[in-house]
């Protein structure tokens, strides 16, 4: 038999394998092979063969798609920064389920970063989040969360209002996994005070907010938390507190010159003797002996 | 592994059968005889684990018509490798970093494995493994496949599975169109 008497199914899981554009170049081999990447339910248009990532390729691709799209990823630069809204629009008819898209150059967040188009509020379907480099679209009175997202991971972006943040962790009441680093509100010269509620989150990484502090949280199923330097000492401390009940396991790295630096280490030891007097109350065995033992390391403090 | 067994050992296995056996005989289309670890078959295949299951074994010899002996010597081959390999931390491993990329690169062996098959039995062994269940073959051997196509031209791919292309000129150069950015820099 030869490769294109394997079927069109078949011939999908081996183009799936391929970088998009070596996929999409596949459907000249033959008829066999002429509905080829339309099928492909995961594009990344990063890959670096893809050589895809231009407005017209993207266009291309998401035009003569047969769909379902199940995930995408890119990178978004000056050049097809016009598209996007059109994309996200698109996709989001077509139940995805993954975006990740970085805006570039995503150094530091500030005013001038790139929009993110409003339509990602309708993409209902979405389980996985992964945004870097963007000004996040203010959340519509509409809004009543994502309801499948379960991992939310937001680098160097910026918000119109520090509330979107509170509302879509909150409101979005599969989320599991929350990854948060280097944040803004845009255009405030005040710290923004929010709160973080979510009786979902297990899993919390955290750090370098730039006029973000966190004032309040009530997070009763946080097992995991990762603390970094550059989060306001008050933040880890407010953060801590509504964690202290579920809590098994803090990494929280710092260094001595962080302002506050004081009391980020008196609250982690108090997050410290709760997990331990916990842990002697409901019997050994629920803990493993290493993640009850605070260490030091090079100004690493890990329970 | 073909069943070929002198007298005394034909005695052997029939005891062995009338106790639990730990291995199933399989048939293939042309009526040759394999035998597979039990074990083995029911992790890696979904549909031996239905039949072993659901008590659908044939001591003397399970039918799979659709899969010719050659085939079926390589999944069993696959089978008992997989069987006696201590899998690797990556393979064990459940963290995903973009959840929809689940495929784990192939193990050194996987690899050997399907290196050394010509490209026929490499395409009949992806319907076999499509047929059988068998998820993790099925990645192995259509990653296989997309290597040897990776980064090639068209007509190099076509060269390399002697695929006839039986487009007219019309058609192609209207795919050719629709798919410009594919082809920039041919």
């Amino acid at each position: 038999m030869g490769i294109s008497d394997l079927g069109p199914e078949l011939l999908d899981l081996i183009l799936a394998r391929l970088p998009l554009r070596d996929a999409a170049r596949a459907s000249v081999l033959s008829v066999a092979w002429c509905r080829s990447w339309r099928h492909l339910s995961d594009l990344d248009f990063t890959s670096p063969r893809a050589a895809v990532c231009d407005r017209e390729a993207i266009d291309g691709v998401l035009l003569h798609h047969a769909g379902p799209v199940r995930s995408v990823r890119a990178k978004i630069t000056d050049d097809i920064l016009p598209g996007v809204h059109g994309w996200i629009e698109a996709l989001s008819q077509q139940g995805l389920q993954s975006l990740d898209l970085t805006f570039t150059p995503p150094s530091v967040p500030s005013s001038l970063m790139q929009d993110l188009p409003g339509s990602i509020f309708s993409c209902h379907a979405l389980k996985d989040i992964v945004l870097a480099g963007c000004l996040l679209p203010a959340v519509p009175a509409s809004f009543t969360g994502f309801p499948s997202l379960t991992k939310l991971r937001i680098k160097c972006s910026s918000f119109h209002k520090g509330s979107d943040l509170e509302l879509i962790i909150s409101m979005s009441r599969k989320l599991e996994e929350l990854t948060l680093k280097v944040l803004l509100v845009a255009g405030c010269d005040e710290r923004q005070e929010l709160r973080m509620e979510s009786s979902s989150l297990w899993f919390l990484d955290i750090y370098g907010h730039i006029n973000i502090t966190w004032v309040g949280a009530r997070l009763p199923r946080m097992s995991y938390a990762n603390f970094a330097d550059a989060s306001p000492g008050g933040s880890v401390v407010n953060l801590l507190r509504g964690m202290e009940s579920s809590l098994e396991k803090l990494v929280y790295s710092f260094s001595t010159h962080v302002p506050h630096h004081s009391t980020m280490q008196r609250a982690c030891f108090h997050a410290i003797d709760l997990i331990q007097s916990k842990n002697a109350s409901y019997g050994r065995d629920r803990y493993k002996e290493e993640k009850i033992k605070p260490t030091y390391s090079r100004g690493n403090m890990q329970i | 592994m073909e069943v070929d067994k002198g007298k005394g050992e034909a005695e052997e296995t029939r005891k062995v059968a009338e106790a639990d056996r730990d291995t199933v005989t399989l048939k293939s289309s042309d009526g040759k005889l394999f035998e597979v670890s039990k074990e083995a078959a029911a992790r890696l295949s979904t549909v031996l684990a239905g039949m072993i299951a659901g008590g659908s074994i044939d001591d003397n010899g399970t039918d799979l018509k659709q899969i010719g002996s050659e085939a079926l010597e390589n999944v069993v081959d696959y089978c008992n490798k997989h069987a006696n390999s201590i899998p690797s931390a990556a393979l064990i491993s459940s963290s995903i970093s973009f959840n929809t990329a689940p495929f784990k690169e192939p193990e050194e062996w996987e690899r050997k494995f399907v290196d050394r098959l010509s490209h026929d039995a490499l395409f009949d062994l992806v319907e076999a493994a499509n047929f059988l269940g068998m998820e993790r073959l099925l990645d192995v051997t259509c990653h296989k496949i997309s290597e040897m196509m990776k980064g090639k031209s068209p007509d190099q791919i076509r060269e390399v599975f002697n695929i006839k292309n039986d487009y007219t000129k019309e058609e192609l150069e209207e795919i050719r169109q629709e798919l410009a950015w594919a082809f920039y820099d041919d």
